[in-house]
């Protein structure tokens, strides 16, 4: 690509961030706050861990710092492998296949070789971010934290280079060969899956190796103790673990560390250019063959069920706008991780505190219907928005806006509360609280599962955004926020609708008697103005607001 | 004409002083203009002149400044519904459902207005069939190029029979072949009584199927007429290509 193309890709960025409408740039600035608070609370928690171990370690003669450095790098390096070639396998896909601006491309006179770089190049620096984000401010403590600075900080940096550069190129492969198999978009939501699913048996396997352990200062000595005393194993071929031994000798202030970490990225940066040199001819066969099938016959004749009533079409359209997105299978797979490791928790609390027990079900209540507010911002708060410009047809249409938005709020609501239902009632199962706490604690789950899709639709709809690239891009917007801080707070007035506990420690911080009928007929009160006044509002809105026509 | 109670005609689409302002900018100036059943009207211009405006104005999809339209005599503002129930939509790119095949949104559409059973389903099927659809039927929009697109829009605007047809720039996409079908498909809709309405740059195409024709510059008509005769509104007459060269900049652009 030429410095024209990457100065006007740069500008184009530029322009994203910095000269949006004024909502752009609320929720621009509202992103890097974000991210500038998680970097300063992973820095302070990291330097606490070093102050701590420190100390520690210098009462336990028998554990040799240098094996328990290499052992956690060694898992986070295997971590950061992973993640780069899950993250690689299904960005690689949309940048390699679906991406729109392929099509410029390939007309454009240069080699296909450099084509694929350039596309690989843009996987690496996507799936690489997660990793750097959560990476570069625990390098910055450890340089920080180090006698020789820039030697640590170098020990860390370049082996993570490299095993992102092997993470990436191996996912790059694994896409090219997958897209070989099945055609872009199905290739795309199995990567998807496989990434969901992945991460989700990584996160029931952290879980069930029990971390809490390590609260028991004698369950914590003798796992650091077996971490800490023997000598890892050789490297052999494995690169987290060649990443993690380099890092460990420089971050001790070995110098001569920097030789196996240059060469292991080294090693990456050739694998990364050998794979667009080897695959590039693979690539164009594949992509040819993907372009022509685009309009190509499935031979697939589906007619599927007649009309039989409009409320019937609309449901079953809007259930196929939903259930077809790409990402649908995927973060259901996260989900029933979500699911698995909260009752892997609940399970682990005692049962025979009367107390604890009305305490966690105000809280697993809670938590349900937080999750069910993070499902609504991902599938209910887009769900007007996804129509993108077919809005335009459907607004001349003879079709009340207000029963569309019913039935758009009914496919998302039945789930959603199923799912508020399931996980409040699978933890009641295990805590077995008082009658009244568990039928309360159904109750708010249920009248929370349905109002809260409904507030999202609702917000939604009144902040549309036709021109959205994705329906992520609609929910991370400053409106998507906003519908997520309300229906977190309604989550919140949940616990305390469950939970005498709860209400106790608030009423005596309030210096005040919270009695429990009140606070129930506020929580309804509340849910009930959530789902009707921006459903309503939002009717009229798409009744009567301009649609921009072109 | 659509007959009223009195007996007086009333013509199908009907802009009555319709006028759309963009904060200063006027888009679209007090437009008066009436199109009777039967007839194709042919809504010309350069870019920016208005005329997508006008179709937002009579559609729905934008709310007057100033000024109402109808269709078939109800106002499009006053009661949506029923006006839009009249009305068979092409927009000027081919917005579709994307996770939607060809059929379900022909089936979505045609129950909107009304369309049940099998009787919807011989319609779709006839209409998959005009615009050769049929074997595409089950693939999703998102997968369709952008000529087989612009047939599924025009099938969903032909599916329930409209007595008003509106569509901006429809021929954009479309092979010739289709370009022809379509064309004859337009004067045999007009010709079974019903009005229609569509944008074009293509001042050949204008000539060739428009009944009646109008040449928008800066959200003003400034013509009207048969498209072998437009008049001015200083009364000068002429072709519509040389009238459009003459009101909206002169000499034709290489």
């Amino acid at each position: 690509m030429n410095a024209a193309f990457r100065w006007n890709s740069a500008r184009a960025a530029g322009r994203t961030l910095l000269a949006g409408d004024a909502r752009g740039r609320l929720a621009a600035i509202a992103g890097l706050l974000a991210l500038l608070a998680f970097i300063g609370l992973e820095t302070a928690g990291l330097e606490g861990a070093l102050r701590a171990s420190r100390a520690a370690l210098g009462e336990l003669p028998e554990i040799r710092p240098a094996f328990l450095l290499e052992r956690l790098l060694g898992f986070a390096f295997a971590a950061a492998l992973a993640l780069g070639f899950l993250g690689s396998l299904t960005t690689a896909i949309s940048t390699l296949f679906l991406s729109e601006e392929l099509g410029a491309l390939c007309v454009l006179p240069f080699a296909h070789r450099r084509l694929v770089l350039r596309q690989a190049s843009l996987t690496l620096a996507l799936a690489s971010t997660p990793a750097l984000l959560l990476s570069v401010p625990a390098l910055l403590v450890a340089a920080g934290a180090s006698s020789r600075p820039l030697l640590a900080f170098a020990a860390g940096a370049v082996p993570l280079a490299g095993v992102m550069l092997l993470a990436g190129s191996a996912g790059i492969a694994a896409a090219l060969l997958l897209v070989r198999l099945v055609p872009p978009r199905r290739a795309r939501l199995l990567a998807a899956f496989l990434s969901a699913t992945g991460l989700a048996v990584a996160l029931v396997g952290f879980r069930a190796a029990r971390p809490e352990r390590l609260l028991d200062p004698l369950e914590a000595l003798s796992v650091v103790t077996r971490l800490g005393a023997a000598r890892p194993s050789s490297p052999g071929l494995d690169p987290a673990a060649w990443a993690a031994r380099a890092a460990t000798r420089g971050l001790l202030g070995d110098a001569g560390g920097l030789v196996p970490a240059a060469a292991l990225f080294l090693a990456g940066l050739a694998v990364f250019f050998l794979v667009p040199a080897t695959l590039w001819r693979l690539h164009l066969h594949v992509f040819r063959d993907s372009w022509a099938g685009s309009a190509a016959l499935t031979g697939r004749s589906r007619r599927g069920p007649e009309a039989r009533s409009l409320d019937g079409v609309l449901l079953r359209a809007e259930a196929a706008s939903l259930l077809r997105d790409a990402s649908t299978p995927a973060q259901l797979g996260s989900l029933a991780a979500v699911f698995l490791l909260d009752l892997m928790n609940v399970r682990l609390l005692p049962g025979t505190d009367a107390t604890q027990r009305d305490l966690v079900a105000g809280l697993q209540t809670g938590l349900s219907l937080f999750l069910v507010s993070a499902l609504s911002l991902r599938f209910a708060y887009p769900a007007v928005s996804s129509d993108g410009r077919a809005a335009l047809v459907l607004r001349t249409l003879p079709l009340d806006p207000q029963r569309q938005l019913l039935v758009r709020w009914a496919v998302r609501a039945l789930p959603a509360a199923g799912v508020a239902l399931a996980l409040t009632g699978a933890s009641l199962l295990f805590l077995l609280p008082e009658g009244t706490t568990f039928a309360l604690a159904l109750v708010a789950a249920l009248v929370g599962g349905l109002a809260i899709p409904a507030l999202h639709v609702g917000l939604g709809a009144l902040f549309p955004r036709y021109d959205a690239p994705n329906a992520v891009n609609v929910a991370l917007s400053s409106g998507g926020l906003f519908a997520l801080v309300f229906s977190t707070g309604l989550s919140l007035l949940s616990t305390l609708v469950v939970s005498d506990e709860l209400r106790l420690l608030l009423g005596s911080l309030l210096k005040v008697r919270l009695s429990p009928w009140p606070i129930v007929l506020f929580f309804l009160a509340s849910a009930a103005a959530a789902a009707i006044v921006p459903m309503t509002m939002a009717a009229r809105s798409l009744a009567t607001r301009d649609v921009a026509a072109g | 004409m659509v007959s009223t109670r009195d007996g007086t005609a009333t013509p199908s689409i009907r802009f009555d002083g319709a006028t759309k302002n963009y904060g200063q900018k006027t888009a679209l100036a007090s437009l008066t203009l009436a199109v009777p059943a039967g007839a194709v009207f042919a809504l010309v211009g350069p870019n920016g002149a208005g005329k997508t405006t006008a179709i937002g104005l009579l559609t729905g999809l934008l709310a007057p400044t100033a000024g109402r339209t109808f269709v078939c005599g109800i106002d499009v503002a006053r009661d949506p519904v029923r006006a839009k129930a009249r009305l068979g939509f092409v927009p000027d790119r081919p917005y579709l459902w994307p996770k939607w095949t060809p059929r379900e949104t022909l089936r979505f559409v045609g129950a909107t207005f009304g369309g049940r059973g099998v009787e919807l389903e011989k319609r779709i099927d006839a209409e998959l069939v005009a615009f050769e659809l049929m074997e595409l039927s089950s693939e999703r929009n998102e997968t369709l190029s952008h000529g087989t697109r612009q047939r599924v829009a025009l099938a969903q605007a032909f599916l329930h029979d409209p007595s008003v047809l509106v569509l901006d720039e429809p021929m954009v996409g479309l092979d010739p072949l289709a370009q022809r079908g379509l064309s004859e498909r337009l004067r045999a809709h007009a010709a079974k009584g019903a009005a229609v309405l569509l944008t074009t740059h293509q001042l050949a195409l204008a000539e060739e199927i428009a009944t009646i024709a109008g040449l928008l510059v800066e959200g003003r008509l400034v013509a009207r007429g048969s498209p072998r005769n437009l008049e001015t509104a200083s009364g000068r007459g002429g072709a519509l290509s040389d009238v459009f060269f003459d009101l909206a900049g002169g000499s034709p652009k290489p």
